[in-house]
C-alpha cells in the first residue's frame, strides 16, 4: 500500500515539476518576444533616435523621429553638404524595453515620486487592493450564503434566480454615475461597482456548484438522522467546500477585472490613477510596470489561494487533475 | 430423492434441519411489516405503479434479499422503506410503527460509495452517534468499535478515497450499523465490486451478520448471491412491480461457497431463473434480435491479414 502510493507520488512529483517547467515557459515565451523586438535593431523599430544633430535645425538630441523623416533629411544634408545628422533605430515611446520597465518597477517601489502631484506606487496599489478586498468581501458575505441556499433549498433557488439571471446582463460599469450620486465620489461607488459585478455571477455559480453534490451523499447523510439545518451546516457546505473555494478563486479574478473601471469612477484613485498620471507624463515604462503590478498580485494571490486549498482540502481529488 | 417428494419442485423441499431454522425463524417478532405498499409515479405519459400491493413480513435476525429484473422497482421498495421516498398507498411498519422519512432506526447501504469525503474513515463512523448527540468521546468509542468489526482499524485516519471499493463498502456497513439500526437496508452494495472482492464481502458480511443482532434487507440483481446470503428470497415482477414469489431457500446454514453446486442450491436458482428470466420471454426477445438483424461487419483489414 505504502510503497504503491511511494511510487505514486513520485510519478506525480516527476509530472509536477515537467508542468512547472511548461508554465514556467509559458511566461518566458512572451517575454522572449518582447526581447527580441526590443533589442534587435532590424526588427520593427520605426522610429531613430537623433545622437547628434547635423545641419538639420529643427533635430534635437534624444528627440524620436520617424525612419522615413530621417531618411528624406539626411538627403536633404547630402545634396546641401551640410554635416549629416545621426541617430539609431528605436521604437515608439510606447513600446518601452524589458529592462526600462523593470528598473521602473523597481524605482516605483525604492524611491517616492518625482512629481509631487502624483501617487507613489505602493500606495496606489494599496488602496486598489483595499477597494477589491472590501467589494469582494461585502459580495462574499451576501453571495455565497445566497448561493447555497438557492442550491440547496429549490423554491428559494426559483424565486431570486431568474431575476439575477437578468440583472447580471446589465454591465456593472452603467451603474456608475448612479454609485456616485448615491456613494459620493470617494471608495464608496468604487466598491459598489466591484460589487454589483462579482455578487450576481456568485450567486449563480455557487448555487450551481451546490446542487452539483452527490445526491448519494446527503440521503446517507438523511439515513443517519440529519436533519433541516443541520444537513446543511454539516454535510451540505463541507461536501461544496472544495469547490466553493475554486469558485471564489476564480470571481476574485473577476472583480480585479472590474477594478479599473471602478476606480475611474468619481475622484480616480488607487493603482488606475497611478497608471493614468504617468500616462499623461509619457512615462510609458512606469504605465507597463502599474498594470504588471496588477496582474502580479493577482496572479500571485491565486496560486497562493491555490496552494493554501490543497493544504486545507486534503481530501479533494479533482485538484489533482487540474 | 423419494418418491413422494417427487411431485413437489426441489426448491421447495427441506431438509428437518432447514425446516426447523425456518420455524424457529418465524417464532421471531416481527420487525419489518409491509402490507398494501404501493407507489404511484406520474409522468408524462400518464400514471405509472412502479410497486402495487406489496406484502412481506421479516423476523427479528433474518436475512431477506429482493430480487428482480430491472425495473420491477426493487430499488424504490428499499428506498421506501429507507424514508427516502413516499408511498402512494399501503402502510410499511418497524416494530409496529409506521415509516415517516429516514431515521436512525433503519441503516441503509448504498451501492454508490455514500461516504463522505471530507470525513476520515473514523469521523464517517462517527457521523451518526454524533447526529444522535453523543459525546466526541464516546462517539469515537463506539466508531473504533465498529472499525475493528469491520477489520479497518488501520484505516480509521484514511480518507475514503484511499481505500479500495471493497473497504469502502466495509465503512459504509460500519457507519450503518453503529446506530444499531433495527433493519439494514442494503441497495446492491457489491454491486460496484469486482467477482472476487464480491465474494469476500458476501462471507464478510454474513460473519457481522451472524455475531450481531441485525435484520438486514438486501437488494441484488446476482441470483448465485441471493441464495447465498439469503434465508427468504422475495422476488419481483416488474411492470408493474409486484411480488411473485417469496421463496424460503432450502440450501442449509452455515454456507460456504462450496454449496453452489449443491442440489438444493440449483434447484433454488433454476426456479429464479424461471421467474426472472421466463422462456417464452427468452424467446420473444432472440425473435426480436432476428428481426433486427446481426450487425453487419465491413472488414478494415488487409484480406490476408487474419487473426484467426
Amino acid at each position: 500500500m505504502s510503497a504503491i502510493s511511494r511510487q505514486l507520488n513520485k510519478l506525480m512529483n516527476a509530472d509536477s515539476s515537467i508542468r512547472t517547467l511548461y508554465g514556467v515557459a509559458s511566461f518566458l515565451l512572451p517575454l522572449l518576444i518582447w526581447c527580441l523586438v526590443s533589442y534587435t535593431p532590424f526588427i520593427w523599430h520605426p522610429k531613430v533616435l537623433i545622437t547628434d544633430v547635423g545641419g538639420v535645425d529643427y533635430f534635437q538630441v534624444g528627440m524620436l523621429v520617424d525612419k522615413e523623416m530621417f531618411a528624406s533629411e539626411m538627403a536633404n544634408m547630402s545634396v546641401a553638404l551640410q554635416p549629416l545628422p545621426a541617430g539609431t533605430p528605436a521604437n515608439p515611446i510606447y513600446l518601452p524595453a524589458p529592462h526600462e520597465v523593470a528598473q521602473a518597477l523597481y524605482n516605483g517601489f525604492a524611491n517616492p515620486p518625482k512629481q509631487a502631484d502624483t501617487p507613489s506606487m505602493p500606495a496606489s496599489i494599496w488602496h486598489s487592493i483595499q477597494i477589491i478586498f472590501w467589494g469582494f468581501l461585502i459580495s462574499s458575505v451576501i453571495g455565497v450564503p445566497l448561493g447555497i441556499i438557492s442550491g440547496t433549498y429549490n423554491r428559494v433557488g426559483r424565486l431570486n434566480e431568474p431575476f439575477i439571471e437578468f440583472f447580471r446582463y446589465l454591465p456593472a460599469p452603467a451603474f456608475g454615475a448612479l454609485a456616485v450620486a448615491v456613494l459620493g465620489i470617494y471608495d464608496g461607488p468604487k466598491i459598489a461597482i466591484i460589487v454589483i459585478g462579482t455578487l450576481f455571477q456568485q450567486v449563480l455559480i455557487i448555487a450551481n456548484t451546490t446542487r452539483k453534490l452527490e445526491t448519494t451523499i446527503i440521503e446517507a447523510a438523511k439515513t443517519l438522522g440529519t436533519r433541516n439545518f443541520r444537513l446543511l451546516t454539516r454535510v451540505v457546505v463541507p461536501g461544496i467546500l472544495p469547490d466553493l473555494y475554486r469558485d471564489q478563486r476564480i470571481l476574485l479574478g473577476w472583480a480585479w477585472t472590474y477594478l479599473i473601471v471602478a476606480e475611474l469612477i468619481g475622484t480616480s484613485t488607487g493603482i488606475t490613477w497611478f497608471i493614468t498620471q504617468q500616462a499623461r507624463y509619457q512615462h510609458f515604462d512606469n504605465v507597463y510596470a502599474g498594470i504588471m503590478v496588477i496582474g502580479i498580485i493577482g496572479f500571485g494571490t491565486d496560486l497562493l489561494l491555490a496552494k493554501l486549498g490543497k493544504r486545507l482540502f486534503p481530501w479533494d481529488r479533482t485538484q489533482d487533475k487540474s | 430423492m423419494k418418491p413422494a417428494h417427487s411431485t413437489r419442485p426441489g426448491y421447495l423441499e427441506q431438509s428437518p434441519a432447514v425446516k426447523a431454522r425456518f420455524d424457529k425463524i418465524k417464532q421471531r417478532e416481527v420487525i419489518l411489516e409491509v402490507r398494501n405498499l404501493g407507489k404511484r409515479f406520474v409522468t408524462a405519459q400518464g400514471e405509472v405503479d412502479a410497486l402495487r400491493d406489496i406484502n412481506f413480513s421479516i423476523h427479528r435476525r433474518e436475512l431477506v434479499c429482493v430480487i428482480g429484473p430491472s425495473g420491477c422497482g426493487k430499488s424504490t421498495l428499499i428506498r421506501i422503506l429507507a424514508g427516502l421516498e413516499n408511498h402512494t398507498s399501503g402502510v410499511a411498519l418497524l416494530d409496529g410503527k409506521p415509516i415517516d422519512g429516514p431515521g436512525q432506526d433503519r441503516g441503509m447501504v448504498f451501492q454508490g460509495y455514500s461516504l463522505f469525503p471530507w470525513l476520515t474513515v473514523k469521523k464517517n463512523v462517527m457521523f451518526g452517534p454524533e447526529m444522535k448527540g453523543h459525546g466526541w468521546e464516546q462517539a469515537e468509542r463506539e466508531a473504533n468499535l465498529w472499525l475493528e468489526l469491520v477489520g479497518l482499524s488501520k484505516f480509521s485516519d484514511a480518507y475514503p478515497h484511499q481505500l479500495s471499493g471493497g473497504m469502502r463498502q466495509r465503512v459504509a456497513i460500519a457507519r450503518a450499523l453503529v446506530n444499531e439500526p433495527r433493519i439494514l437496508l442494503m441497495d446492491e452494495p457489491f454491486g460496484a465490486l469486482d467477482a472476487q472482492t464480491r465474494a469476500k464481502m458476501q462471507s464478510h458480511l454474513m460473519e457481522i451478520w451472524r455475531n450481531i443482532d441485525v435484520t438486514i434487507l438486501f437488494i441484488t440483481h446476482d441470483l448465485d448471491e441471493a441464495i447465498y446470503l439469503a434465508d427468504r428470497i422475495l422476488v419481483l415482477k416488474p411492470n408493474p412491480g409486484e411480488v411473485h414469489e417469496l421463496i424460503e431457500v432450502p440450501v442449509p446454514r452455515p454456507r460456504s461457497p462450496a454449496q453452489f453446486s449443491s442440489p438444493e442450491f440449483l434447484a433454488t436458482k433454476a426456479r429464479l431463473e424461471e421467474l426472472i428470466h421466463p422462456a417464452a420471454k427468452a424467446e420473444k426477445n432472440e425473435a426480436e434480435e432476428e428481426q433486427n438483424g446481426t450487425p453487419h461487419l465491413i472488414r478494415f483489414t488487409n484480406v490476408n491479414d487474419n487473426v484467426e
